[in-house]
């Protein structure tokens, strides 16, 4: 960003675009209220050559003076010198809603807008320093009182596991068939046995477990993969750098976000094919699934919010980010670590493939990583099919199908789209089957 | 953990025995983990796709190009039943989403542009709920709405092959069908065959239930013809209040009934129109039972005598083709004390009969009865003489109402006259409304009457005046800041400018 000189104006956001930055309800309320005219002083984008492009506008608010408002359109960063403490205010909202309209006329940045754009480049060329900096391998003093934290933390969780261990083994002394009539608690109580040892990525797979209790088969595969965990994680310095790094993850042991952006960036241009929310305890999760332009590789940006909160994410169904990506370590999960420029529309969709391919790709991402919970499909050349009773699949001109998620219900937006003829798919793909996430239509990806 | 390739145990035997549990098998617990274990991943892996799966040929390809981007967006938040586009929306309740969602189809339907295929199912589901969208679902949603609903069977509304009586239209639903598809079927019989379906009425009527016998009447309104007035005549003898109704309401409106007759000659009893100076009025003395089995009521409602409700009853049933032209009978005058009456008789019948001529002669004076009085009774009568007049006949008098400011035109019904004018108004109306409007906000707050008429008024103004209602928003705003009905006259303007916005962006 700091350097090097932006000159693309970036396309138009629409209004839901803008509207999903809001932190809440009651803000996007106020912006569409002050995206009319008469709030509005002065408002412009500057497309200068020397400066990445900006939206600016001055709003007269309750005080005497307007605020200054401003927003750089590549990452996007914002300011205002309002006193809300709502991140975006109502006044950044506006103005974005403004432009996402079209009003917004382009009018070179006045002085303050400059100095805002000054002081951002020199704070993010001193974040970068420091990244280099810690993945040149300078470890500080903080550092070596972790490591006997970690040390502890690791004894802590070999002995949680090894409960977990004979709790598995106890499970299959019973019998599964017996376990349906187990209730939540039963579960849970295991569940909360992990937390306290400091393995939740454990604990959240047995409370999972009360899901599949009505389906011995399911549930035994379930505590397979669970037992396979346990000796993982026994004999972690044996096993390959790779694997064992899975191993911890699942397991709980957490990551930082330092640690990951001090990983390897992944350059491409990243395709936005779908993003699904899910209620998981009192939080909202977001998944983006990515893949790259280039490479044809899955990403993963997972997002959380408490109840009544809104999401702030810019990454859009159907638009492509040249970004710079750092994987955790099992290496679908990601964060973003640079972004080269604005995101644009779509042109083609990566890594699609027939319904064989996808399926072998499936298994490959399981052989690494057999805890895997889902996996991004690109679908190409299928249609939507009803195989009776509910249960729908998307099917190869061959006549093979992959089978839909049960708990997606009729896909009656994808069948619309399809009409009948092969499409692409983009979705996410669990053991229960495929939740379609978009589909590629007439030169555009429609969400579903 | 066991190796995969020599000793594993089959996964039926796996599944089997950790089924009835290790405690009874005897195996050890730990072998069959690990033995779950191996097998779990490539289970997982090695899942099987369906076969053989035959998908639903495609559909016809119209070739008719798509609505723009941004008039894709609009017409989904028009469709979209979650809160957040609720908020997005202008208006509040249905029936107005309703008529946004009409124009924008019409517009989409003239503009020869489709809509998005993946808001079609939304679509269909409107259409489900509400059939007066059914025309245009088929002309902007095109060969596809026809293909999807033809896997789905609350969609097949739309399948354009064959009328949809045709599925009520059987003698089974005659004979065993519920009161609601027995009268369906004889309405679409008489539509067909008026003289059919009046001989399997009378067939079968002694034998019908009482309370079946309004609704099965009711269908020879289709058609109706003299040849219908013996039936009728028969219903008016009817033990139940409501047959006899039905063959009032129908008699009434027959040209040329002995119902009419009879109820002309006791009208012109009691109206002597001969000479040539004031007309003279001798309301009926008596109610007798043959005035009653015509249907007049014999109990006038509070505040008003016997006799006068009587011949109000007599007016409003005879046939108005037996007084002289409207102009004729204002220019001879009528004797003192019975002008109320007569003019509210010959109102009620130019509303029953729908009859342009004396509905223009009387609304003033019934309009003017409504200022002066304001009777309950005189305001749903102004109702119905509205309902009468033509598209330009409304336009000029709501014009005329609005040009009193609203004060007087509130208290005439001039919501009732703007509901019923053409949409978009015409030019003339919208300057007379927004004239109006200025002239009250300047002065008075906005309160709900006022809100009302502009609820009204941003779905049928124009939408080119979109510009001068946010300019009076923005002048009530400085003016009167707290004004309580700020939000919803602001909301007003946000529809014109949504219209606007939504007709150019299919332009």
């Amino acid at each position: 960003m700091s350097g090097s000189a932006v000159t693309d104006v970036p396309a138009r956001w629409s209004a839901d675009q803008v509207l999903s930055l809001a932190p809440d309800v009651s803000a996007q309320r106020a912006a569409r209220a002050l995206a009319g005219d008469q709030a509005w002083c002065e408002i412009g984008l500057s497309v200068e050559e020397d400066l990445p492009p900006t939206l600016w506008g001055l709003c007269q608010g309750s005080g005497t003076r307007p605020y200054q408002t401003c927003v750089d359109l590549t990452e996007p960063a914002y300011i205002c010198s309002c006193p809300s403490r709502k991140f975006p205010c109502k006044h950044t909202l506006a103005m974005l809603l403004r432009w996402a309209s079209g009003a917004v006329p382009e009018a070179p940045a006045p002085s303050w807008v400059r100095e805002w754009q000054a002081s951002r480049a020199e704070r993010t060329s001193r974040a970068v320093a420091r990244t280099e900096a810690r993945r040149s391998g300078g470890a500080g003093t903080g550092r070596a009182v972790s490591e006997k934290a970690t040390v502890r933390r690791a004894e802590r969780v070999a002995a949680g596991l090894a409960e977990l261990d004979r709790w598995l083994a106890d499970q299959l002394r019973t019998g599964v068939a017996g376990l349906a009539r187990q209730g939540y608690g039963h579960w849970d109580a295991m569940g909360a046995r992990l937390v306290d040892a400091q393995a939740p990525g454990a604990a959240r797979l047995v409370r999972n477990l009360a899901e599949y209790a009505g389906d011995p088969e399911r549930l035994l595969v379930e505590l397979g993969l669970l037992r396979l965990l346990v000796a993982g994680f026994a004999r972690l310095d044996s096993l390959p750098s790779e694997l064992a790094a899975i191993v911890r993850l699942r397991v709980g042991i957490p990551v930082s976000a330092e640690e990951v952006l001090a990983g390897p960036p992944v350059g491409d241009r990243w395709q936005v094919l779908g993003v699904h929310d899910e209620p998981e305890n009192d939080l909202l999760v977001r998944r983006v699934w990515l893949r790259g332009a280039q490479s044809g590789r899955a990403a993963l940006v997972l997002s959380f919010v408490g109840p009544g909160q809104v999401f702030v994410t810019d990454l859009v169904v159907g638009t492509e980010l040249p970004a710079d990506l750092c994987f955790y370590p099992e290496r679908l999960r990601v964060l973003i670590a640079r972004r080269h420029a604005p995101a644009a529309p779509i042109t083609t969709v990566a890594g699609a493939q027939g319904v064989r391919g996808a399926m072998r790709e499936y298994a490959a991402a399981l052989a690494a990583d057999p805890w895997l919970e889902r996996w991004p499909m690109v679908l190409a050349e299928v249609v939507p099919a009803h195989l009776g009773s509910g249960r729908w699949c998307l099917a190869s001109p061959e006549g093979e199908g992959v089978p839909l998620d049960p708990a997606v219900g009729a896909p009656w937006r994808l069948v619309a789209v399809a009409a009948g003829r092969p499409v692409t798919v983009a979705g996410e793909f669990t053991a229960t089957g495929l939740r379609p996430l978009s589909v590629w239509t007439d030169d555009r990806l429609v969400p579903l | 953990m066991s190796d995969a390739t020599g000793s594993l145990p089959r996964w039926p035997d796996v599944f089997a025995s950790a089924l009835v549990g290790t405690a009874r098998t005897g195996e050890r617990a730990e072998v069959l983990l690990d033995a779950a274990a191996a097998h779990a991943a490539r289970r997982r892996a090695g899942r099987a796709l369906v076969t053989g799966v035959r998908p639903p040929g495609p559909a016809e390809l119209d070739g008719v190009p798509e609505v723009g981007a941004e008039a894709a967006a609009r017409v989904d938040t028009l469709l979209a039943l979650d809160s957040a586009s609720q908020e997005a929306l202008p208006v509040r309740d249905m029936a107005s989403r309703l008529e946004l969602l009409t124009a924008w189809l019409d517009r989409a339907a003239a503009a020869g542009r489709r809509l998005p295929a993946e808001l079609v199912p939304a679509l269909l589901d409107f259409g489900r709920r509400h059939p007066e969208l059914r025309h245009l679902i088929a002309e902007v949603a095109g060969p596809l709405a026809g293909w999807l609903a033809a896997q789905r069977a609350d969609w097949s509304y739309e399948a354009p092959a064959g009328p949809t009586e045709s599925t009520v239209d059987d003698a089974e639903a005659w004979e065993l069908g519920s009161i609601q598809r027995r009268a369906a079927h004889l309405t679409a019989l008489r539509r067909r065959d008026p003289v059919a379906a009046r001989t399997l009425l009378e067939a079968g009527w002694e034998a019908e239930p009482p309370e079946d016998r309004p609704v099965l009447l009711r269908a020879l309104s289709e058609g109706l013809s003299l040849a219908d007035e013996p039936v009728l005549e028969k219903a008016l003898d009817d033990r139940r209040r409501q047959v006899r109704d039905v063959a009032v309401d129908l008699l009434a409106g027959l040209p040329g009934s002995a119902y009419g007759q009879r109820m002309a000659q006791r009208a012109l009893a009691c109206v002597d129109l001969s000479g040539s100076g004031p007309i003279t009025v001798q309301p009926p003395s008596d109610c007798d039972r043959s005035m009653r089995r015509d249907g007049i009521v014999a109990r006038p409602p509070a505040g008003t005598g016997e006799r006068a409700w009587w011949l109000e009853e007599v007016l409003a049933r005879t046939p108005l083709e037996v007084w002289p032209e409207p102009e004729v009978f204002a220019a001879r005058g009528v004797t003192e004390g019975w002008i109320g009456t007569l003019r509210r008789g010959l109102a009620r019948a130019a509303a029953a009969q729908h009859h342009r001529g004396w509905t223009a002669a009387l609304v003033d004076q019934v309009t003017a009865a409504v200022l002066t009085a304001g009777r309950p009774a005189d305001r749903e009568l102004l109702g119905a003489l509205h309902e009468v007049l033509t598209d330009e006949e409304l336009t000029a008098r709501a014009v005329a109402l609005l040009r009193q400011g609203f004060g007087g035109a509130n208290a005439v019904g001039v919501d009732q006259v703007l509901a019923l004018c053409p949409a978009p108004w015409e030019p003339g109306l919208a300057d007379a409304f927004l004239g109006m409007l200025e002239e009250h906000l300047a002065h008075h707050g906005a309160d709900w009457r006022v809100i009302a008429l502009c609820e009204l008024a941003g779905l049928r103004l124009p939408a080119d005046r979109a510009a001068r209602a946010a300019a009076l928003v923005e002048r009530l705003r400085a003016a009167r800041p707290n004004d309580p009905g700020l939000r919803a006259i602001a909301r007003f303007a946000e529809t014109l400018r949504f219209r606007r916005d939504m007709l150019e962006e299919l332009a």
